[in-house]
């Protein structure tokens, strides 16, 4: 059929199959930036355009439907090489993070300034009511219309976009634009998808129907007779490599329990064949047509059935140790079961017995706890659930991999390029200069990207057919063969003093890893590592096992186990001070931790080693709960003028880490060009964060030359010297550091070469704005092009580039505050967030305004865990929610309608210009904030997350 | 995946086709979604009809009242701007949440899909709305919601011109339970004050549609799936509709004048300054 339409402002012709979707139309038509997240389910809104003027899904409309309609699209919203007043608005106010959905909101924004140019607050929440945000929020999207109002009016902005630190300091701890802010929020080409050759072939994969079975055979005769069926790839024709997936620091502290396939399937969503072909229909039609004869075996899918005794094994193979093996491997291994199951190697003793289903162990103890005990006024003791979550980005996990001159090229949306590369290289056996892993903007990562899940399997794929291939999870994929927040259970027993003060602390986390152990000592490990070390209290155990089971696989999820940890110590903590009368704000000011305490509890809480003892460093953790107490008049009780709604208030204190200290890596290497610019190459991996923009900006505060003169290149394998990856809370502590380090030497650099070009003493010389050299003796100035030139010029020294490396033993830890009121119904069960205020202290805020989004982003997304998401599983594993309307995402309706960030002010010692991390921490207080407030509102706890209406119903007895 | 799709010119295009097997696609937000419970392969695009795209009062043959005519390709957002409609329509027309899907989605194509989850059929029952509808012979009647929805076999095939609903229905009080904003309805129910008594009409996820006299609550047979356990629903169902119904009969629901009251969704916010 034709479709003549005119596609931002010009006209065009189409000729196209009945069922084309307008949003395949305009891909055709080269916007590309109206994307698909959801596979056309109608809820994310990447698809949003305006069809006469008014906005509407491009995927829920046939492009027949089109003819002879104005259609305009985000890449319509600016001319090449400029920006619209709304999509800088959006990059000032620091929503542009990683951005999938940024162009489709900016067009809503223009959308809604057009045809009400003042919006009230209510408008703009409906005008965004139907798009999701997962990255930074949706609180500054009211700052950046009332910033672009301003522009238009006055020209300028009136407004504070977000509070400055250091004035000291011209460009850090500023608000300044993200340096890939307008590549991102423009629409142009900026992920995985984007780069994807014409030619490439597509992949798709044959997932199991059953939680646990063993593979007798795979036919696929018929499907390889289809048209374009390249090659077809299962656990009979691919390399038996055993490896995880879990992006860690190498050797990991994660068994190697799987291969690319298994002959084993652990989980409803495991891979059972992978087809290659030309076209995507025709992988789709030969996938359709494999055959496979699976022996269905029984499954377990929570920890208590795990450890049930006789319970079916997820593993029982053959169990190797690259060191450290027990003295009776060989007896353990006599009782290994089928050949299909596999092997489980570990690098090093995780205390797992995988014939308990334990994949990982660990306890310790500092003081006596027992004693400690004995002696409380009072003990409170309880178990606390979290159930299985998503990260729910909005880029989906996606791959192009190809091999070029001999080499194998990846594209990939990764938090960990170095470690994708060595996982590549391990399944295809190519060594690390045959490999280029290219990290694209990653469009949400959140600890998913932190997992190698799709780039194994898509980088083998090129090796082994020689063809270009894409790979792009589907969005229910994305549910079921990912990795999610480990299930766990926190089971607390805490005992105090009349006074207030906590005597004694046992925490036993156990946690589901699903059926293989990416993370699955670290993540729960950190359930204990980033929450003890928040109490002084000298007498404290923790007891951790994790367990196999086949659930969808579990992994690496922002704040790793510490939301989970958090909940159930804080909750445990106010349950507490309920029991002995005291206030619970008094409990935590007399408990908290202060600086120069000696964190005793560490030294056994290492990542599979031994932890190192440190003091507390910088520590805003009291300012941010006085603060916090202040701000929500903590104690003061609020009465709603509706009888059957009660209000109540909590909060929890909470705290992270900045990276691994003795683990982690990074290095950065700055160059000086020779017309005296800076391209720094950064091993860091930036997911949407601004880690590239801290780059940027300390290299321009410490080169004191303008952000516009430096170019950051991040992630190239090929380009950037390593760096373990983006996560733990690494990126700004260590990347960034990094950075500085680099940019320091060159700045040392910079001074030699200029006193000897000048034929004058260093001492004499310093740095200038705007990228210069000048002499306070002399009063002689040479540009940075001036020395690069010369430098570069046959007779000069060569190219001025410096290295930087950054490790560290030293522990920089980000602490704060979380505070919610919630209004709760006593006759339904509905609980309404009304107030949410999250302090923290992140060091410096090298980008204020990011990091306030950082913080935004990161509670929604734990609002949502705390009373939302949940991936519900059926009596065989299938997921039940495995879309985003039934799992449960918050929009901005479920946003708190009072809802503030607070930076609080602390220089840290060892951090870039003082900064520490920022964004995990925020996800943990949302959960015990609210669950204290829901007990203040109504009187009752709580215990589980999601914390539903039915929860509550029940927890009041008013069901049964 | 639509092989056949035609661009309808008038109601009698759109009938004929109808006849010929052809469904209509109207805002397509169900036919188009993911998952969609719309089987079928030809499709006629009701949406450049023009008279269809209009609200306006209508005086009904032989039935007393008057009421408000919403036109087929009408959306949830033109029916929340526009002055004519019942304050209680439009609130629950912004049970759906998004926008965007608003300014897609039409009131007959939700009325059309008979979803359990349905935004607006449990207050439409409840307020005794009719239909416009034409047969596949191209016969014109005005039939009650209640048929349309319960006699799925007679009705089925009918295309629905306009939504009737009558101006002068007393209060309506309705409640949806999700949730988020944005997943499905659960529960939906509606009230509506009709004479001495209470009419309630009613749409649980997973069970189906009923429209009860308010006095008491008719057997559900309710499920235990994701959205809660049976306790929990039967429990809802007796305390939402002792409370709507109370709400009704004091008269404190929404106005039919285009105004809303909007009590259910005053209540969702906790009521505190
Ligand atoms: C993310 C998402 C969530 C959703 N959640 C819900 C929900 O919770 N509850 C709910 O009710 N709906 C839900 N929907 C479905 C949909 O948005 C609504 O039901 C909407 O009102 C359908 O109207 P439409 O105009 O888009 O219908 P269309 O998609 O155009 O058509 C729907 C069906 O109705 C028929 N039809 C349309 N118009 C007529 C007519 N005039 N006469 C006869 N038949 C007609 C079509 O042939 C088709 O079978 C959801 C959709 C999405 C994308
Ligand atoms: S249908 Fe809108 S993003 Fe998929």
């Amino acid at each position: 059929m034709r479709v003549n339409c005119l596609i931002n402002g010009i006209n065009r012709n189409f000729d196209i199959e009945p069922g084309m979707r307008l949003r395949e139309m305009l891909e055709l038509n080269g916007n590309f930036c109206v994307r698909d997240s959801d596979d056309c389910e109608g809820f994310c809104g990447s698809d949003t355009v305006l069809m006469d003027g008014v906005p509407v899904y491009a995927n829920l409309v046939l492009a027949g439907e089109a003819d002879g309609c104005e259609i305009r699209t985000p890449d319509g919203l600016s001319e090449p090489g400029k920006i619209s007043i709304v999509q800088q608005a959006m990059i000032d106010a620091g929503l542009v993070q990683s951005a999938y959905n940024a162009p489709a909101a900016a067009l809503l924004l223009t959308w809604l300034l057009e045809t009400n140019p003042n919006p009230t607050k209510e408008d703009i929440k409906d005008a965004l009511s139907g798009i999701f945000i997962r990255d930074a929020g949706y609180e500054h999207y009211y700052l950046a219309v009332k910033l672009a109002q301003e522009k238009m009016k006055d020209g300028k902005y009136s407004s504070e976009i977000a509070p400055s630190f250091h004035p000291e300091w011209e460009i850090v701890g500023k608000p300044m634009s993200k340096i890939d802010g307008p590549q991102l929020v423009k629409g142009e080409k900026a992920f995985v998808e984007d780069f994807v050759d014409k030619d490439s072939c597509y992949m798709v994969l044959l997932r199991s129907p059953h939680a646990s079975a063993y593979i007798n055979s795979i036919d696929t005769s018929k499907a390889e007779k289809v048209p374009g069926v390249v090659k077809i790839l299962t656990a009979y024709n691919t390399p038996d490599t055993h490896y995880m997936q879990a992006g860690q620091g190498n050797p990991e502290p994660s068994p190697h329990d799987r291969a690319l396939f298994n002959f084993k399937v652990r989980h409803v969503g495991d891979r059972v064949a992978a087809v290659i072909a030309e076209t995507y229909e025709a992988a789709c039609k030969a996938r359709d047509l494999i055959k496979v004869d699976y022996e269905v075996l029984p499954a377990v899918f929570t920890v208590e059935e795990a450890m049930a005794p006789g319970a079916p094994l997820v593993h029982n193979g053959i169990v190797e140790y690259r060191s450290g093996a027990p003295a009776d491997l060989e007896e353990y291994n006599k009782l290994a079961g089928d050949p299909r199951e596999g092997r489980v190697i570990y690098q090093f003793p995780l205390h797992a017995d995988i014939h308990k289903n334990i994949a990982a162990s660990n306890k310790g103890e500092i003081g006596d706890v027992d004693k400690a005990f004995a002696e409380a006024d009072a003990i409170v003791e309880n178990t606390y659930q979290t159930t299985q979550i998503q990260h729910a980005p909005l880029e989906p996990h996606v791959c192009f991999a190809k091999m070029e001159a001999g080499r194998l090229v990846v594209y990939a949306s990764t938090q960990v390029p170095y470690h994708v590369r060595r996982i590549c290289g391990w399944v295809t056996g190519l060594p690390e200069n045959k490999i280029h892993i290219i990290k694209t903007r990653v469009g949400g990562g959140y600890g998913a990207k932190q997992d190698i899940l799709v780039e194994d399997l898509t980088g083998y794929a090129a090796f082994a057919t020689g063809r270009p291939v894409y790979y792009r999870n589907t969005r229910e994929e994305e549910f079921i063969a990912n990795s999610t927040r480990h299930p766990m259970r926190v089971h607390v027993k805490m005992g105090g003093k009349k006074d207030g003060s906590i005597t004694a602390i046992y925490m036993e986390v156990c946690a589901n890893t699903g059926p293989f152990g990416n993370h699955c000592l670290t993540v729960p490990m950190n359930s204990c590592s980033k929450t003890l070390p928040l109490f002084k209290c000298d007498n404290m155990r923790y007891d951790l096992k994790v367990y196999y089971t086949n659930t969808p696989p579990a992994g690496a999820y922002q704040g790793y186990g510490t939301p989970k940890g958090t909940y159930g110590l804080m909750m445990a903590m106010a349950e507490l001070a309920d029991k002995l009368g005291c206030d619970y704000k008094d409990m935590v000011l007399k408990n908290h931790v202060e600086e120069g305490y000696m964190l005793e509890i560490l030294k056994g809480l290492g990542e599979g080693r031994e932890g190192a003892v440190v003091p507390v460093g910088s520590c805003g953790l009291r300012e941010a709960v006085l603060k916090g107490c202040d701000m929500i008049h903590w104690g003061k009780k609020e009465v709603s003028d509706d009888p059957d709604w009660k209000i109540g208030k909590g909060f929890a204190m909470i705290m992270q880490g900045s990276g691994l200290p003795g683990l982690d890596h990074s290095e950065a290497i700055a160059k000086l060009e020779t017309d005296g610019t800076l391209i720094l190459n950064s091993g860091g991996a930036d997911l949407g964060t601004g880690l590239d923009t801290i780059s940027a900006k300390v290299a321009s505060e410490i080169l004191k030359m303008p952000l516009e003169r430096i170019t950051i290149v991040s992630g190239d394998t090929d380009s950037c010297a390593f760096d373990t990856g983006s996560y733990a809370s690494s990126g700004t502590f260590f990347s960034g550091n990094a950075s500085v380090a680099s940019c320091e030497k060159l700045r040392g650099m910079i001074l030699k070469e200029a006193a000897y070009q000048l034929e004058e003493s260093e001492e004499d010389l310093e740095i200038v704005k705007p990228g210069a050299v000048h002499s306070k003796k002399t009063g002689k100035t040479l540009s940075y092009y001036e020395i690069s030139h010369t430098a570069c010029s046959g007779g000069g020294h060569g190219q001025l580039i410096a290295h930087g490396t950054f490790i560290t033993k030293a522990s920089s830890v980000p602490y704060g505050a979380h505070f919610a009121q919630v209004a709760v119904n006593v006759k339904t069960g509905e609980i309404k967030v009304q107030k949410f205020y999250a302090l923290q202290d992140a060091g410096t805020p090298i980008n204020p305004e990011i990091a306030l989004c950082q913080m935004y982003g990161a509670v929604m997304k734990s609002i949502g865990h705390s009373l939302y998401e949940d991936m519900k599983l059926d009596k065989k594993g299938r997921c039940l929610t495995s879309n985003m309307t039934d799992y449960g995402v918050p929009m901005i309706t479920e946003a708190p309608d009072d809802f503030k960030s607070v930076l609080i002010d602390v220089t840290d010692k060892f951090g870039p210009f003082g900064a520490k991390s920022i964004s995990e921490i925020a996800c943990n207080g949302a959960a015990p904030a609210i669950g204290i407030a829901i007990h203040d509102a109504v009187g009752v706890w709580v215990r589980s997350w999601p914390m539903t209406p039915e929860k509550i119903l029940r927890a009041m007895g008013k069901i049964k | 995946m639509v092989e056949k799709l035609i661009i309808a010119k008038n109601v009698k295009e759109t009938v004929s086709l109808m006849k010929e097997g052809f469904q209509p696609l109207a805002g397509g937000t169900e036919v188009n979604r993911l998952n969609s419970t719309v089987k079928g392969k030809n499709f006629v695009y009701i949406g450049k009809i023009a008279d269809l795209k209009t609200i306006e009062k209508s005086i009904l043959e032989g039935v007393s009242g008057s009421y408000i005519k919403i036109g087929a390709v009408c959306t949830f957002q033109d029916a929340i701007e526009n002055d004519l409609v019942p304050g209680y329509l439009k609130e629950a027309c912004r049970f759906m949440s998004s926008r965007v899907r608003r300014n897609m989605a039409t009131l007959c194509g939700n009325i059309a899909v008979r979803r359990d989850d349905s935004y607006l059929i449990p207050a439409l029952l409840a307020a005794d709305a009719k239909l416009f509808v034409y047969s596949m012979f191209g016969r014109k009647s005005v039939i009650s919601l209640s048929d349309y929805i319960f006699k799925k076999e007679k009705y089925g095939s009918y295309f629905v011109a306009a939504l009737l609903v009558n101006t002068e229905t007393g209060a309506v009080s309705q409640k949806r339970y999700a949730n988020t904003a944005s997943s499905h309805g659960y529960i939906t129910m509606a009230a509506a004050k009709k004479g001495d008594m209470c009419q309630v009409g009613l749409c649980v996820k997973n069970s189906g549609f009923y429209v009860f006299d308010g006095s008491k609550t008719p057997d559900v047979v309710l499920k235990d799936d994701i959205f809660g356990s049976r306790a929990y629903k039967k429990y809802l169902i007796d305390v939402t509709r002792e409370d709507l119904v109370s709400s009704v009969q004091g008269d404190s629901g929404c106005c039919c004048d285009g105004s809303e009251k909007g009590k259910a969704s005053e209540k969702k916010s906790g009521g505190a300054k």
